[in-house]
């Protein structure tokens, strides 16, 4: 499932991008002594301005990442020795439906849980 | 400075306060502009959810029902039902007055499904009751947020459009956890809200038992030596079914005298806590509209019967999605608490009501 994401705003590439022209024509016209001193300034600030638009096109750019297909699985368990089995989930599934035998103890084994199989997610610490 | 440079000055200055002066007379037509925007691309991104889910429905109502006639417009007609909520200035028996609204729009929707779906057994046709439900909620949530945006919009009205876009984040994320719902619901799985009906399907695991009220079931057990009633709703098909009338049933019909009843329920917890975190106190647990939590508190008061509750808790993303591993933990946890609270609040011999509440998709009994 998409979440709800911000997008980069066009409008703020749009800025600073004129911001860029504005500092080349800046040191242009005023000359390095008036505004920024040394010429080596404003190439540097020409510089920082043009990866920052570089880094906004690509993120505008960029496809939203691909949503992980999750694999719903369903958890068969023995009843009499617990075993568990785990295998994808198929359509009729339900909890604690009776399938099959333990292949262990020829017990019968039931449906004990279905659930999608997550990567284990990283959870944010939070501060209070 | 030079005279290129003076006149730069004067250029800069002068795009300055032109800059300010518009703002000032036109900051707040900028910041509508923005919002409208804003809202437009997420009204897209709704529309886009509200055709998946409808494509969905009819797609799964050909293949589960195999209808002679093409059902899309039947199922275009059922996207747009509605219920009319009873007038309420004067509010005494409302809820009897909603509680049949709801029977006879639960009856109207299940015999809708069977026209359109005649092949679908009785757990096919709860399950894509849901389904359409789902897809039913999100073509409404497109139909107000567009009515609002366009009404905004055509009358200039800054308050409504600023409403609006400030409550989109919270619709949006409503938005998507119904689209999570929809391959549960067409599959058949369990989802977060089948917490409750869990938990009492583990209690019930190979007793027999007995249908009881509209589309609930009920069992007996044993507990440290308390006999206990366990209530949930019929699987493994979607239903939340009518634990109120259940209860009333089995309290005044069938005449047991409960010494305490135990509710069992998702809920929605709070930013920051944990999915499966377990919590217990005191009122009935159950969701919805508030006409079985009524029927639940007055049968509890008049037979003096004291109601715990114990809660699952989940967002409500969670809650309409497939049921997540930390849930089943949940429940398991949520059991133990169940057990802790039986032993504490009633004798050996006593007789005890257990209510599963929730949506039993894809759980049995």
């Amino acid at each position: 499932m998409a979440g709800y994401r911000a997008r980069p705003n066009l409008g703020l590439l749009i800025i600073l991008i004129l911001i860029f022209l504005f500092m080349v024509m800046a040191g242009n016209f005023f000359g390095q002594e008036e505004l920024f001193g040394e010429r080596s300034a404003s190439t540097f600030l020409g510089f920082i301005g043009l990866i920052l638009i570089l880094l906004l096109f690509f993120k505008l750019m960029a496809q939203p990442p691909a949503v992980p297909k999750t694999r719903i699985v369903t958890v068969l368990k023995c009843e009499k020795c617990n075993v568990k089995n785990i295998r994808d989930f198929k359509q009729g599934d339900y909890i604690p439906k009776q399938e099959g035998k333990c292949p262990g103890c020829e017990g019968p084994m039931y449906i004990e849980a279905i659930y999608p199989e997550e990567p284990p997610r990283k959870k944010p610490k939070l501060k209070f | 400075m030079g005279e290129g440079g003076n006149i730069w000055t004067v250029i800069f200055q002068v795009a300055f306060f032109a800059f300010i002066i518009a703002y000032f007379f036109y900051g707040q037509r900028i910041q509508l502009a923005i919002w409208n925007r804003d809202i437009e691309r997420n009204l897209r991104r709704l529309k886009f959810l509200r055709d998946k889910a409808r494509e969905k429905a009819v797609k799964v109502v050909k293949e589960i029902g195999k209808p002679e006639e093409d059902p899309t417009q039947r199922i275009d007609q059922f996207l747009e039902t509605f219920l009319i909520q009873p007038v309420d200035m004067d509010p005494a028996g409302i809820v009897w007055k909603l509680d049949h609204l709801l029977d006879v729009r639960d009856l109207s929707m299940k015999d809708t499904v069977r026209r359109i779906a005649p092949k679908a057994d009785e757990t096919s046709l709860n399950n894509l009751e849901n389904l359409l439900e789902a897809a039913l909620d999100l073509n409404q949530i497109y139909r107000v947020v567009r009515h609002y945006y366009l009404m905004g919009r055509r009358t200039n009205a800054y308050i409504i459009t600023a409403q609006l876009h400030m409550i989109l984040p919270l619709i949006m994320d409503m938005a998507y956890a119904y689209d999570g719902a929809l391959g549960a619901f067409a599959e058949g799985q369990p989802i977060g809200d089948g917490a409750g009906p869990l938990l009492a399907c583990k209690l019930l695991a190979g007793r027999e038992v007995k249908k009881i009220e509209k589309d609930m079931v009920y069992g007996e057990a044993e507990l440290d030596g308390r006999r206990i009633l366990v209530l949930k709703a019929e699987g493994p098909g979607g239903n939340v079914g009518k634990p109120g009338e259940a209860l009333e049933a089995l309290i005044n019909t069938y005449g047991y005298r409960p010494s305490i009843i135990v509710m069992v329920d998702a809920a929605l917890k709070f930013e920051g806590e944990e999915t499966g975190d377990v919590s217990d106190g005191v009122g009935a647990a159950i969701g919805g509209i508030g006409t079985e939590r009524f029927r639940i508190e007055e049968v509890a008061h008049k037979h003096k019967i004291p109601l715990y509750a114990v809660i699952i808790k989940e967002s409500l993303k969670e809650a309409i999605a497939p049921m997540r591993k930390e849930i089943y933990e949940g429940v398991n946890r949520a059991l133990e608490r169940v057990k802790r609270i039986i032993r504490e609040k009633t004798k050996e011999n006593d007789l005890v009501v257990i209510a599963g509440i929730g949506n039993t998709i894809g759980i049995a009994q």
